[in-house]
């Protein structure tokens, strides 16, 4: 286990809502020494997958009226940022964060990187704008939890598992809300 | 003389999408309503003309949170119309993934939705908040528990994916389950901790002399088999729940609701269970409900979070009696011939009985179906209880109403429950 992991929540297969299982797969190419989940909002989960860690990167995206693609970076440590709670994930993501810190406790490091999205259509893919994001972002998760010395080569990992020199994504494709 | 509509509004992020309306004229209950608006998901249409084999899967879409009472009714009911006989490691397997879904339906519901109702707090968060945070630690650990074994057994936590007619894709490897063990064992306390504290509630003092149905089996607490029985004298084979009841349609809900074939309304879950079947119960499951003065003859519905406790603690034990007894078969699943046919089973899904029947043409396609979910029985009871509890509270507030409705109607884990604790009751003046 690496003491730091990447969280993403969304589901693939709807739009841009896909934009932080897509940073795990770059992530998993650039070789980032952490380990990387895709996970439902779930507290049990939740807890499970930051037990333990020095720095822990939750990723999702968002709606605000911001420019999609926009990036937006908050830390949880002590509080969560006062945004709208609605979730098409089940549980909000920052109640699920506020259950676990009131209950457990967050990481010594623990920030929400938000995407801004264009939408989450049914079936679509990632926005331009949200796949150049998903470039930048990687870079910015990389510069703050290092990199792996031997990244694979790109484009040949699969989707649900994959074992890479340093990261991992684990954890198949989340159910959707219940 | 006072006249007062309660109207409960809209639920969101919801199976299900209901609202109540009561009309009060003075002590009186004129009006008690349980409207469920969400539009019909038509799944039993749905699957005319899909293959036999996928209805455990379709069907397991009902619902996020008892995903596998709809995938064991379905294949109960597939085998029963091809008279296929599964092996005794798929039963204890099956078993076991039922256990699962238990923990993780009950406790979730009992403490992350029900439990703030009883101290007067709008959600678990502020429960926690409030100095209770070891009790939602703990729900949460076991909770995580029942997680793991859907999750181990079913291939993922929510719809599982390792279910089939005759048996399932893939068998658990012994090692896997010896894991799991480790981790219900560590989980009972922390149950037994949760159930003592629902025990220590202030319980509202109402009770109705309730018909109670539910499966009963000579030799186990029942999940998957057994005979249909009732508190007043009902005894059948699970697939002959059509000659004893019946579905009707009332203009206020989407859903359709159940009586017997008198016209009685009815009540299944855990206080039916209890009640035909306390004493198969687990050693330290009936020790609890002692523990906490619950025996077969209770009739309170507010009691049901400690009896969704009990049986949760049954459940982990259960569990870890299945996992040490468990030898892999050779086989993952019995072979299946399709033949036309009809077949129909029930088994007890968290919430209460679950009936399933479908009819089936030689090419293995479904031609109808049937689904008999138990909210759609206690829906009539629910009605009931609001009629019986309300006038007791008639010089009450409005608040007061309010929470004791609310209350009531969260006693049967409705499946509106899945995403939301809060009921928002809106009152409107007569």
């Amino acid at each position: 286990m690496h003491d730091a992991v990447v969280i993403a929540v969304g589901r693939r297969d709807r739009g841009d809502d896909g934009a932080g299982p897509a940073l795990l797969d770059r992530l998993a190419e650039l070789g980032a020494m952490a380990d990387l989940l895709h996970l439902r909002p779930d507290p049990g989960d939740l807890h499970s997958a930051l037990a333990g860690r020095r720095v822990a990167i939750l990723v999702d995206a968002c709606r605000s009226g911001e420019r999609p693609g926009s990036l937006r970076d908050y830390d949880l440590t002590m509080a969560s940022p006062p945004a709208a709670r609605r979730a098409s994930h089940g549980m909000p993501l920052l109640d699920a964060v506020d259950l676990v810190r009131g209950l457990y406790g967050l990481p010594p490091k623990c920030r929400l990187l938000a995407v801004e999205a264009a939408g989450f259509d049914h079936g679509s893919g990632l926005s331009p704008d949200v796949a150049d994001a998903v470039d930048t972002l990687a870079e910015r998760v990389i510069r703050q939890i290092g990199r792996g010395a031997t990244p694979p080569p790109s484009g040949q990992a699969t989707r649900a598992t994959r074992a890479v020199s340093s990261g991992s994504v684990s954890g198949a494709q989340p159910p959707p809300g219940t | 003389m006072t006249e007062r509509r309660i109207e409960v509004g809209l639920l969101t992020r919801v199976e299900g999408e209901g609202a109540v309306r009561i009309d009060m004229r003075g002590d009186k209950v004129t009006r008690a309503e349980f409207r469920i608006f969400e539009p019909p998901r038509f799944f039993e249409a749905l699957l005319r003309g899909r293959g036999y084999e996928e209805a455990a899967d379709i069907t397991s879409r009902i619902c996020g949170i008892c995903p596998v009472a709809y995938q064991m009714s379905a294949v109960h009911a597939m085998e029963a119309a091809f008279g296929v006989g599964i092996d005794p490691s798929v039963r204890l397997v099956r078993r076991l993934l039922y256990c699962g879904e238990w923990i993780e339906s009950h406790v979730l519901h009992a403490i992350l939705l029900h439990a703030p109702d009883y101290l007067g707090y709008g959600s678990a968060f502020e429960l926690a908040a409030a100095g209770h945070e070891g009790l939602v630690r703990d729900a949460l650990e076991v909770k995580e528990a029942g997680n793991r074994i859907v999750s181990v057994v079913g291939g993922r936590e929510i719809h599982p994916i390792n279910v089939r007619v005759g048996g399932f894709w893939k068998l658990p490897e012994r090692r896997a389950l010896a894991a799991l063990r480790e981790e219900l064992l560590a989980a009972i306390p922390k149950a037994v901790r949760v159930l003592d504290w629902t025990a220590s509630l202030d319980i509202p003092d109402h009770a109705r002399d309730y018909t109670l149905v539910s499966l009963w089996h000579p030799d186990e607490y029942p999940m998957n088999e057994g005979r249909l029985r009732s508190t007043a004298g009902l005894d059948c084979a699970n697939d002959a729940w059509r000659d004893h009841f019946e579905e009707f349609q009332v203009p206020h809900s989407n859903a359709l609701q159940a009586r017997d074939r008198e016209g009685g309304e009815y009540l299944v879950g855990p206080m039916a269970r209890l009640a035909l079947n306390f004493g198969r119960l687990s050693e330290g499951a009936r020790e609890a409900a002692g523990r906490a003065g619950l025996g077969p003859d209770c009739r309170n519905p507010f009691r049901t979070i400690t009896m969704r406790m009990v049986e949760t603690l049954h459940a982990l034990e259960e569990a870890v009696r299945l996992i040490e007894a468990y030898q892999p078969g050779e086989r993952s699943a019995a072979p299946v011939e399709p033949r036309a046919g009809v077949g129909a089973a029930a088994t007890e899904a968290p919430r209460g009985t679950l009936f399933h029947r479908y009819e089936i043409d030689g090419d293995g396609l479904i031609t109808h179906a049937q689904i008999v979910p138990p909210t759609s029985q206690n829906q009539p009871a629910i009605e009931a209880d609001l009629r019986a509890f309300l006038p007791s509270l008639a010089g009450r507030s409005e608040a007061e109403i309010t929470h004791l409705a609310e209350q009531a109607i969260r006693n049967y884990d409705p499946c509106i429950s899945c995403a939301t604790h809060f009921l928002d009751l809106r009152f409107l003046d007569a």
